[in-house]
């Protein structure tokens, strides 16, 4: 069975590549390796486009219903309510390096950061593994007060390729805010995909301005992946 | 090279290189795109070469095979299809090709990954399951069914 696609084959021999081409390989690789240590997103201007139109439409339609069918039902939790303006904790400054990875199959985490405090856009990448046909992806950074007392989650949920939803929860008291997903700037990750999400302005507010944060990736509950800030921007 | 947790990225460089591109080329039929899509692969097996390194061709051969997907799902307007029909493969061989595509990102995630391991990258039934850290039998079981599901278009490839 094996050699069942050789008909597909180049029918020409590949040569060896040339010394100056294996260098280009290798110095694509080195800065592939660099930014794996420190990442730093440019926040695209598309981006920051729909980040100021999901902020009107939130202006507009407070509270938009975006419940998948993975969401209890009952009891509904509580609304969050949003008061007040991000501060700047650790917002651009840091991104995330996986610390878990490369298990074979598993949807390795390439990057994940979060690019701003204000209207939070947090970005990841896959570099290995796939993302699960089927089953349930779930995506969450979780920002800390300084002293610990207070946190937030930005969370993303995928199911079959599909963001099926997207919210902003308090996990002190369960309150929650769902993001309009269609307002998503990344679209659906895709099986080897790069994604992410834009919440609403004053998603962290609360946490103070030294507030800290993680991410990680699961699949069908159980942590694949996951990352912590490492670096400032010089 | 599996295994040999020693081998270093220059020794690998070309048996790696070989194989991305063997797996882009059966999906893409360019050699232009075929080759970086290759050299992307190898790329990015260098930047996490240390965690790579002990499974370094069926890494490079998922990798490739992921970017060319990627290639060719960006390739589904009409205008794309044929463009590529006045390159340099048959007319077939574009259908027989776009067709494997749908057909393996339709498969279930294990299932593809043991097809692409087997078949795209011409990987043994052992050197597949011990790159996917499963036992042999569950990659026959799994490149059966997803055989099975491909058969329609690896019939007339």
């Amino acid at each position: 069975m094996i050699n069942l696609l050789q008909d597909l084959d180049d029918p020409l021999p590949l040569p060896d590549l040339g010394h100056e081409q294996r260098k280009a390989v290798i110095a694509r690789g080195e800065y592939l390796r660099r930014r794996r240590r420190v990442r730093v997103i440019g926040v695209p201007v598309a981006a920051a486009a729909v980040a100021a139109a999901v902020v009107v439409a939130l202006a507009i339609a407070p509270g938009t219903p975006g419940r998948d069918l993975l969401t209890p039902a009952s009891p509904s939790p509580p609304e969050l309510v949003l008061q007040g303006q991000d501060q700047t904790g650790e917002a651009a400054n840091y991104v995330c390096q996986d610390a878990l990875g490369d298990s074979a199959g598993d949807p390795d985490v390439d990057f994940f950061s979060l690019d701003r405090a204000s209207y939070p856009l947090f970005h990841y990448r896959l570099v290995a593994g796939e993302m699960p046909s089927s089953g349930l992806v779930e995506f969450r950074i979780e920002a800390t007060s300084a002293d610990g007392g207070r946190s937030r989650q930005l969370v993303q949920r995928i199911v079959d390729g599909k963001v099926v939803d997207q919210y902003l929860r308090d996990p002190s008291t369960g309150a929650r805010r769902d993001v309009p997903r269609d307002e998503n700037p990344y679209g659906d990750p895709g099986d080897h995909g790069v994604g992410g999400a834009t919440f609403p302005g004053g998603s962290l507010s609360g946490l103070g301005d030294r507030w800290t944060w993680g991410a990680s990736i699961s699949v069908n509950g159980t942590v694949v992946d996951s990352c912590e800030p490492t670096q400032r921007r010089p | 090279m599996e295994g040999d947790l020693v081998i270093t990225f220059e020794e690998a460089f070309e048996p790696m290189r070989r194989a991305a591109y063997r797996a882009a080329y059966r999906l893409l039929g360019e050699r232009a795109t075929a080759e970086d899509v290759a050299a992307e692969a190898l790329a990015r097996a260098y930047a996490r070469w240390s965690s790579v390194s002990g499974h370094a061709e069926p890494w490079v051969i998922r990798v490739a095979t992921n970017l060319a997907l990627d290639v060719g799902r960006r390739r589904s307007t009409a205008s794309d299809r044929q463009a590529l029909l006045i390159e340099e493969a048959p007319a077939d061989q574009v259908e027989r090709r776009l067709d494997l595509q749908a057909a393996l990102r339709a498969l279930p995630r294990r299932q593809r990954e043991v097809v692409v391991l087997r078949f795209l990258g011409d990987l043994s039934e052992k050197a597949t399951a011990a790159a996917l850290a499963i036992d042999v039998g569950t990659v026959k079981s799994h490149a059966a069914r997803g055989l099975s599901r491909l058969r329609k278009t690896v019939e007339r490839v």
